[in-house]
């Protein structure tokens, strides 16, 4: 799994590589960072989060901005880590789940906390 | 951008992860609005007056022995999964270092553990819909006591991106790769 941290440390030196006009090293290190931001590594294109999500590819935008995900533009376009997609998808999963269960009314929620009050 | 000493610190007791706000509040944090907190008394509680709520619905319905046992043991599966979500999310605290000294205005001493919670943070708001025992709207011990609808109000004025990013998150959509 490649990191976050790697992806822009490499986006930074491919950037200084073009800045000082060393062109060769700067498209492989263009090429290695198209390489290495996909799926199988753990990385995901926004659109494919927002896929998963269900949302659209502005909400992933904003919440990576948010620090909600992990990700961020690298070598030209927006990459998301896989692991904190999956993450916030299972946790809505485990919401939806207890919620289809059902949860105390406020009335009820009250009355629980009276009646353990009682029988202290 | 939020920056992260922007967002208000939140204790969620467990009356609020108990009832029907508990996923907006849950989002709320996770999504990046506040910053949440709880401690290994909050999640006994959870688990203990869910788990009560459960058998007392079941007895409720008429259900035999071997039904409320079904039911006990599945509910409990979903809130063993939810907690363990909840720990990425959630931010656990050593409760029982704080010292008791000033909670005297609590008459349970059962209800000192989720102050201490709070106070060893120290959080700014106490989330609770435990008006029984919590003065809610007050302040104590320099931490604002809210319960959980008026707690999302507040929110959404301080956000305003808030309510509609939360109601995005939770609406259904795929369900993510096991």
């Amino acid at each position: 799994m490649v990191s976050l941290t790697t992806l822009t440390t490499l986006e930074s030196l491919e950037q200084e590589m073009a800045q000082t006009g060393r062109s060769i090293e700067e498209a492989a290190l263009r090429e290695a960072l198209g390489a290495l931001a996909r799926p199988e590594r753990g990385f995901l294109t926004t659109g494919q989060a927002a896929e998963r999500l269900g949302v659209s590819i502005p909400t992933i935008k904003r919440w990576i901005e948010r620090g909600t995900l992990a990700g961020g533009p690298v070598g030209g376009r927006w990459v998301v880590a896989q692991e904190s997609v999956d993450r916030l998808g299972r946790l809505r999963e485990s919401l939806a789940t207890l919620d289809q269960e059902g949860n105390p009314s406020p009335d009820e929620v009250r009355a629980i906390y009276r009646r353990s009050r009682r029988s202290a | 951008m939020a920056i992260r000493s922007e967002l208000e610190r939140v204790a969620l007791d467990s009356s609020v992860l108990l009832g029907s706000s508990r996923s907006a509040l849950v989002a709320a944090v996770a999504l990046g609005y506040c910053e949440g907190y709880w401690s290994t008394w909050i999640v006994g509680e959870f688990v203990r007056r869910r788990t009560e709520w459960i058998a007392d619905r079941a007895a409720r319905d008429g259900c035999h022995r071997a039904e409320v046992r079904r039911r006990l043991r599945e509910s409990r599966q979903r809130v063993n999964a939810l907690i363990n979500e909840l720990s990425h999310v959630l931010q656990a605290v050593d409760y029982a270092a704080v010292p008791t000294t000033d909670l005297g205005w609590l008459t349970d001493p059962d209800d000192w553990p989720v102050m201490q919670t709070a106070l060893a943070v120290p959080v700014d708001i106490l989330v609770t819909d435990n008006s029984s025992d919590f003065p809610l709207d007050e302040t104590r011990n320099g931490i604002l006591i809210l319960g959980s609808i008026p707690f999302l109000t507040r929110l959404y004025q301080r956000w305003p991106d808030a309510k509609a990013a939360i109601d995005t998150y939770l609406a259904d959509g795929p369900s993510p790769p096991s």
